[in-house]
């Protein structure tokens, strides 16, 4: 490594450890705890006040007759199938259940023979089995299955390390493969979709089968069921009312309902409703005021740091570094600790209007203060200070004449109170001094001092100025004052000169 | 000098951002209470409003020294100067405290509302004793 990359690489370390330096100073002042905290507060409160509604879908079809109404009920694991009378009589409802038992397998059942692996098992009723062709009915341990030649044969399947014989009955394939349960629902699990097409699990990997079969392979006492078709209902229900119903004893994914010409779906997706989002930008509109307000105030002191750091050779970019870097961990930081706690303890719905509130207030918080300590550019507007000072040369002679016109001209400035006017003449030479106070802004006033001199055929109007205010007094204001004060003096004797 | 006073009290009232920035968070928590889905978003709120009667005192602080330095030159007494401060903290308190007070009828305890008053004017006495106690050497 050569001695001048080195001496770079020292620089610019040097740099990189002055803007550490520098955050640290910005970060250890009070006002960042007030940020913080405005920030968690806003973030808690928006995620508080979210409320979310499950996410309704309705397809329309004209083909779907909705008399009488047919429902779907899916569950993500097998729930007990009392599911479907406690529904029905809990919302006074009469219907028809079709229970189905369909599961995909974690770790597949092996049949020896065949060399086939089995997915997927599906228990379902007598009239669905008559429905594919199974009029028979199957025995203890038989099982339909598409991808056999004859009628029925005999197999060993391995199950969890034991061998079970059993008998697979063929079942056709184009009837199992295009059985629907609901609407545009195949009895076959969907594992995805490609556009809207469902897209199934291959049937070769399929067994189908009575329940009572189906729950002897589950080994399970009672007869369980992952979804359910009630048909003939005795009335229209909104499925946003069946699926709060169900979400408090099962674990239900789905409810759909058939009506006239649609199809109305509700699903465990759950979306903020309108009012929880105007919560969530409410929440950051109130954080971005405080947070914008701290940062106003701070302003010139920020600036006063702008400058020093220039001075010492840190580029124009070294501030807007900082700045962005501070707001990242005032803001940012402890808004993300606190978006990880809303999510936690509140939801996905909850932790998405925080993250608005707080994306939001980040944003505006970021771009006001680099906005507000962004260098000022090198090229700007000539600024033409006001004059101070004027002489005014006059063909009036008589000294006291001039000066007792001058005292009236400063009394008589309808833009003026007079606090004190004080005047003296001493030969051809005279002194006058006023304090006025400026009647349209409270505290700030012009200091007026004139001399009079007469000599020869000329006499001299030296008037100097100085504008005070309690207050800073803007160079806006000053300028006006100034103008006013000595215009109305330089106007008045250019008239009265001309008219006497 | 009365008037006086009063006039400067009423500038910097009018001249302040504290009065305004209260104001505009004052609405905002107004809607929020409205919108209210949680037991806990009134305790939140409220937490929040003292955050922005904390940011206001920093806010106008030049303007506060300002008016401190104004009032020591009028020959005011300190208890003159600390009742005109306690008065701005006062009414930023009671801006801030609306929401409240507007909810309160409707349902929530005035025990809730009262706290709220307490905890800002906890805050304000602070700010009083701070400023009396650094800024003016009678």
């Amino acid at each position: 490594m050569t001695r001048e990359y080195k001496t770079v690489i020292k620089a610019r370390l040097a740099r990189l450890v002055g803007i550490y330096k520098l955050s640290l100073l910005i970060l250890r002042k009070p006002f960042t705890y007030l940020v913080i905290l405005a920030t968690i507060l806003s973030v808690i409160a928006s995620g508080l006040n979210t409320k979310y509604e499950n996410n309704l879908v309705v397809v329309r079809d004209p083909t779907i007759t909705g008399d009488p109404h047919t429902m779907l009920i899916r569950f993500s694991e097998p729930v007990s199938v009392e599911a479907c009378s406690t529904l029905l009589s809990g919302l006074s409802l009469e219907g028809h259940c079709t229970y189905y038992y369909r599961v995909i397998l974690d770790h597949p059942y092996q049949l020896v023979k065949s060399r086939k692996l089995i997915y997927v098992v599906l228990g379902v009723e007598e009239e669905v089995l008559k429905g594919l062709g199974l009029e028979d009915g199957l025995s203890e341990f038989s099982f339909g299955y598409s991808e056999i030649s004859e009628e029925s044969a005999t197999d060993s399947m391995l199950l969890d390390g034991k061998i079970l014989e059993v008998t697979l009955v063929h079942v056709n394939s184009s009837l199992l493969a295009n059985y629907l349960i609901f609407y545009k629902t195949p009895i076959i699990p969907v594992q995805g979709y490609v556009g809207t097409e469902p897209v199934t699990v291959p049937l070769q990997h399929v067994l189908i089968s009575t329940y009572d079969n189906v729950m002897r392979l589950a080994n399970v006492s009672e007869p369980l069921a992952t979804d359910i078709v009630v048909t003939n209902l005795s009335g229209f229900i909104e499925p946003v009312k069946v699926f709060e119903f169900l979400e408090e004893r099962y674990p239900v994914t789905e409810v759909a309902v058939t009506g006239n010409g649609y199809v109305m779906y509700v699903s465990e997706v759950r979306i903020p409703t309108p009012d929880s989002l105007i919560s969530a930008v409410l929440s950051s509109i109130t954080a971005s005021i405080i947070i914008i307000s701290i940062f106003s105030s701070t302003t010139p002191y920020l600036k006063e740091l702008r400058n020093k750091i220039f001075l010492m050779g840190f580029q124009p970019w070294a501030m807007t570094i900082v700045m962005v870097g501070y707001t990242l961990t005032s803001i940012m930081f402890p808004g993300l600790i606190t978006l990880t706690y809303v999510f936690i303890s509140m939801g996905g719905a909850s932790t998405l209007n925080s993250l608005v509130t707080l994306t939001t207030s980040w944003l505006t918080s970021t771009i006001y203060i680099v906005l507000r300590t962004k260098p000022e550019k090198l090229v700007t507007e000539a600024y033409m200070p006001p004059t101070f000072r004027y002489v005014l040369i006059s063909s009036v002679t008589d000294v006291r004449r001039l000066t007792e016109f001058i005292v009236k001209l400063i009394k008589t400035n309808e833009f003026f109170t007079s606090e004190e006017v004080e005047w003296r003449v001493e030969g051809n030479e005279a002194f006058i001094h006023a304090k006025m106070d400026y009647v349209d802004s409270w505290g700030s006033g012009i200091d007026l001092t004139i001399f009079v001199n007469v000599n020869g055929e000329k006499s001299y109007v030296n008037i100097s100025s100085a504008v005070f205010g309690v207050e800073e007094v803007s160079e806006s204001m000053s300028r006006s004052i100034n103008a006013l004060a000595i215009s109305k003096i330089v106007g008045g004797v250019t008239a009265w000169e001309a008219t006497s | 000098m009365g008037s006086n006073i009063l006039m400067i009290f009423v500038k910097v009232v009018t001249r302040g951002s504290g009065l305004k920035v209260s104001a505009v968070v004052s609405i905002n928590l107004l809607v929020i209470l409205l919108f209210r889905n949680n037991a806990l978003t009134p305790y939140l709120t409220m937490l929040l409003s003292m955050v922005a009667s904390a940011a206001i005192i920093i806010i106008d602080f030049r303007l506060h020294s300002l008016l401190l330095y104004v009032l020591y030159v009028y020959g005011s007494r300190p208890n003159t100067v600390r009742i005109l401060i306690s008065l701005y903290s006062l009414l930023i308190a009671s801006i801030l405290s609306l929401p409240y007070l507007a909810i309160d009828l409707m349902s929530f305890s005035s025990a809730l509302t009262s706290t709220f008053l307490i905890a800002l004017s906890t805050l304000s006495l602070i700010y009083k004793n701070v400023r009396g106690g650094t800024s003016i050497t009678f």
